[in-house]
């Protein structure tokens, strides 16, 4: 059994392993960065710590005006080298989910949500695709080649 | 970049040694090797006890980090004792710093590092008893043991296993040298003692004399502690751990070592010998780590504490106010101390260089004395981090380059052995550091001949370098490829990447040199990456810091005088700054914000800034005011921006620090002058050079270049056509309260060419561009056609002039360009000018 923190970027439910993530808030105050990548929503102070915000819903290209929610949180990822966050819409429950449940992409899934997600879980309620937090972090080239 | 560093610390020495009282009443931490290795052994009880419970890893990172520092002390001694082979005391340190290793790892089981550790010891019990005398080949083979236990060691440290090398070789060697006592001895007098190999026993008598031997000696003082760990340890442990215990617990009682002990400090006994035998309980081992939380967390409190004392300005409540401004105190006062256990001495990365140095003397076949000032100058951690491999590469540098050979040397009249000088001291806020030889010096030839070869400087520049410019050539990327500059010039390898990483930590380099005696290399570090003075201004509602190290000026214009002086030059906006061009930037422009909507009635705030030898002006709404704040660094995924790191503001708000050099570069105002300026600002910054001119630029209609030396400009200006009105046949115009003749370049001095290259395409006739000039203390308004630049050109005459009105003909950007004569110029345009001028002037007079 594997636990995911589960939370929603637009229309899609995803999740990300627990042991990635070292704490779910809420944040007001993100001090953008001129000239940064379009991902990169801004920085916060997190109790001193200089965190990085990550986008998700420009990563997974959501419509900006999808929806004006006021509930976006940040997930800050548990890393020693970088402090980054991934803000999305709404954070969801701890989920425990079974290997058996686990299936990989079809390939009929294109774009870039395919690099995203690395596979989805069946849940009772509807599926949980896996982020794929190296991809979703790892950007820069990628926004090298298109500029 | 920079401050990436900061986090950056090497496995092995994440351990600083705080002095308890110093850390807590905020005098010095110095530490001494010693002390840290005694007070390690006194620790070393605890991991004992943990080991019973499993805590297996926990030792060995234990034995990891004390025995890396061991060995780096040992590269030292070993070096020094080949200088002085009598020196007991050091030999002694030797000797316990390898059994200790040796025991240790009996205990963990490590089998190789045992044995090789073992045929050291072996070889060194030989060498304290007398029975062989220290040649250079035991010490290189004594240092090859120590580089194979440092290799294995760190193998232990990635996989907890020994590695695969089996060190053969090495340990034959040893014990080929062991051999060559063993036969001595069976020749010589002490028939008992011919064993190839010590007994544990031996071991033990062995350095327990020894350990008589140096007990005097203050810093064998405190070990008490050690004796109080023997018996638990010696209980628990089978035979290594257990020898080396018996080994350091003195066979003498402390008392005797006590009363000693004062007479070689020449204090009293009664105060200094309590304060000894605590010495080992007053230092704790701190994960660096640990340190830098710490350092953050003050950091946060001190935020907290300035918003404390914000809300608490105007408040009535005495009691409240009270308690804040003794928050204010005790927060100030934590700062410093939380600071200060930061700071090491610079002997931390020295300590390695006499071995270094000895290593790359051997090589080069060259003698080399390193003597050392300053040791115990202390630097932040990260700063020593910082500059550790800049160091590195200057000493490198030394050996390789600036001292000679001993034939040479000898031939040119000085000592065999050179002298390689480490000296650090404290100046201001800063700390100097000095890496100096007195070796052959700086070639100046050489570094020319290379500078040419690298196309660097023109053959006409060369010629005319001052020795400081000619120095300068070898920071400049590009100047030294490693082979070439080996051979040819004998110094600058890499140099610019010393100067990058020091200037990147906001210090700087200077050479010394004096051809044929000595060469000196000058740092200049400041204390402490971590908190650093910044301006902090804003654009666009958005706050950003300008480390102050890159502010040069501020400067105001106020819109009530008539002109702002912001002129435009080719769509380039510049401020006449004291008769020098200041590029202009716009902070928001550049940083793609929101534009503050350009009232013309709003003050213009400049900014100027110093970025890689060139001044520009960077235009902001507000300048805030200065602080000094913490830095930390910026994420990787924001790397290649503009910005050198973040920081937290007073009210908790995120600002960014701007990286002054890449702004410059991302808008064009570095590179760009680095191609045409790069000489220019080589001549400004280096004492100036007055074969240098600046010119202005100019194109004329049908694509003809002329220049104009800039010392007469005054202003420049976009005059409308219309205001222009013919007085006596002469053009002239109203221009600031007074009649400003003008003279038309094109129509002076035409095109001669009859098939004209191109015409260039006429601007909007509406303005014509004024150069405002003086001459004599008069003015006269030159109209040109267009102004392409300003530059700095040497005034070598490829030509000489052309036609009357030219001074000369140069070269500019490949094309020939002619140089106005621009009293001659007047007088064709209008032959009286003078005469009128002067007439004009008595009459007022």
């Amino acid at each position: 059994m594997q636990r995911y923190c589960t939370f929603w970027v637009g229309s899609h439910f995803l999740g990300i392993e627990v042991e990635k993530v070292q704490e779910v808030l809420k944040f007001s105050e993100i001090t953008p960065v001129p000239l940064s990548p379009p991902a990169v929503r801004g920085l916060i102070n997190l109790r001193g710590r200089i965190v990085t915000v990550i986008d998700l819903r420009r990563r997974f290209g959501v419509q900006k005006n999808d929806t004006t929610s006021t509930n976006q949180m940040h997930i800050i990822l548990y890393d020693d080298q970088d402090s980054l966050s991934l803000m999305v819409d709404r954070s969801g429950d701890v989920v425990e989910v079974g290997e058996e449940t686990y299936e990989e992409l079809p390939d009929t899934l294109q774009g870039e949500a395919r690099r995203l997600i690395r596979g989805a879980f069946k849940l009772k309620e509807q599926l949980m695709l896996v982020v794929d937090v190296d991809h979703a972090i790892n950007f820069q080239a990628e926004n090298d080649n298109s500029r | 970049m920079s401050f990436s560093s900061i986090g950056l610390i090497k496995p092995f020495q994440e351990y600083i040694v705080i002095d308890r009282a110093g850390a807590a009443g905020g005098s010095p931490s110095v530490q001494v090797i010693m002390e840290k290795r005694l007070f390690r052994s006194e620790r070393k009880k605890g991991v004992w006890r943990q080991s019973l419970m499993g805590g297996m890893d926990e030792i060995i990172k234990e034995f990891l980090a004390e025995s890396a520092e061991n060995l780096d002390q040992l590269d030292q001694d070993l070096v020094s004792l080949e200088k002085s082979p009598d020196d007991r005391e050091v030999f002694a340190r030797i000797f316990r710093t390898i059994h200790t290793i040796k025991g240790t790892c009996g205990f963990l089981a490590f089998g190789k590092l045992e044995e090789v550790t073992h045929s050291g010891e072996t070889l060194l019990s030989h060498l304290r008893d007398g029975l062989l005398k220290l040649s250079p080949e035991i010490t290189t083979t004594l240092l090859a043991m120590i580089d194979a236990v440092r290799a294995i060691l760190s193998r232990i440290e990635q996989d907890g296993g020994e590695g695969d090398q089996d060190y053969k070789s090495l340990i034959a060697d040893l014990q080929r040298l062991n051999q060559e006592v063993d036969v001595k001895k069976k020749i010589g007098s002490d028939p008992e003692e011919a064993g190839s190999r010590p007994s544990p026993s031996k071991i033990n008598r062995a350095d327990d004399s020894d350990k008589k031997r140096a007990a005097p000696q203050p810093e064998k003082k405190p070990v008490k502690p050690k004796k109080k760990a023997a018996p638990r340890r010696k209980a628990k442990k089978p035979s290594p751990a257990n020898l080396e215990l018996s080994q350091q617990a003195p066979a003498t009682p402390d008392p005797t070592e006590m009363e000693s002990a004062p007479d070689d400090t020449g204090k009293e006994p009664g105060v200094e010998a309590p304060a000894a035998s605590t010495l080992g309980e007053n230092s704790l081992r701190v994960d660096v780590g640990a340190l830098d939380r710490l350092m953050n967390l003050v950091g946060e409190l001190v935020l907290a504490r300035n918003q404390i004392l914000r809300q608490t300005k105007n408040c009535e409540d005495a009691a409240l106010v009270g308690a804040a401004q003794r928050l204010h105190g005790v927060t100030t006062e934590l700062q410093e101390a939380v600071m200060k256990t930061r700071m090491q001495p610079i002997r931390f990365i020295w300590k390695k260089f006499p071995r270094f140095v000895r290593d790359l003397a051997q090589r080069f076949d060259k003698q080399v004395e390193i003597t050392m000032e300053g040791q115990d100058t202390e630097l932040d951690k990260a700063v020593i981090e910082a500059i550790k491999g800049s160091l590195l590469h200057l000493v490198r540098n030394s050996v390789d380059h600036g001292i000679e050979s001993p034939e040479v040397r000898i031939a040119r009249g000085k000592n065999p052995a050179g002298t390689l000088r480490l000296r650090a001291h404290h100046e201001g806020g800063n700390v100097l550091i000095e890496v100096g030889d007195d070796g052959g010096g700086i070639d100046h030839e050489a570094v020319l001949e290379r500078g040419l070869s690298a196309h660097l400087l023109t053959p006409a520049e060369a010629k005319k370098m001052k020795p400081a410019q000619i120095e300068g050539l070898l920071f400049r990327p590009g100047f030294s490829t490693a082979d070439k500059v080996t051979n040819v010039s004998g110094r600058g390898v890499g140099l610019d990447i010393v100067l990058n990483n020091i200037e990147a930590i906001g210090g700087s380099v200077e050479i010394q040199s004096e051809p044929g005696l000595s060469t000196s290399f000058r740092l200049k570090i400041p204390l402490t990456l971590a908190i650093i003075p910044i301006l902090l201004v804003s654009t666009g509602g958005r706050r950003f810091a300008i480390p102050q190290v890159s502010v040069v000026e501020l400067l105001r214009l106020d819109p009530e005088t008539d002109d702002l002086g912001v002129e435009d030059l080719n769509g380039v906006p510049v401020y006449r700054l004291r008769g020098l061009l200041l590029p202009l930037l716009y902070l928001d422009r550049e940083l793609n914000l929101p534009q503050s909507g350009k009232k013309s009635g709003r003050a213009v705030n400049i900014v100027v800034l110093q970025g890689d030898d060139r001044r520009f002006g960077l235009v902001v709404d507000v300048v805030e005011d200065s602080q000094e704040i913490v830095v930390k660094p910026l994420g990787r995924l924001l790397g290649s921006l503009p910005y050198a790191g973040t920081t937290i503001l007073g009210n908790g708000e995120v600002a960014l620090i701007l990286d002054v050099l890449r702004l410059g570069l991302a808008a064009g105002v570095v590179s760009e002058s680095r191609t045409h300026m790069a000489s220019e600002t080589d001549s400004t910054l280096l004492g100036g050079d007055a074969e240098r001119t600046m010119l202005l630029y100019l194109l004329g209609p049908n694509d003809e270049r002329m220049a104009l030396d800039f010392a007469c400009v005054d202003r420049l200006e976009f005059i409308p056509i219309a205001r222009i009105e013919r007085v006596g046949g002469l053009p002239v115009v109203q221009y600031r309260n007074e009649i400003l003749q003008l003279v038309f370049v094109d129509e002076t001095l035409p095109e001669r060419r009859t098939d004209v290259r191109r015409t260039v395409e006429t601007p909007d006739l509406d303005a014509v561009q004024v150069v405002v000039c003086s001459i004599d203390g008069y003015r006269i308004g030159l109209v040109v056609f267009r102004i392409l630049d300003i530059l700095s050109q040497s005034l070598d005459v490829t030509r000489p002039a052309s036609r009357e009105g030219v001074e000369a003909c140069v070269v500019i950007k490949e094309r020939v360009t002619e140089v106005i004569d621009l009293r001659t110029l007047i007088q064709l345009s209008d032959p009286t000018f003078f005469d009128r001028a002067v007439r004009l002037r008595d009459k007022e007079a």
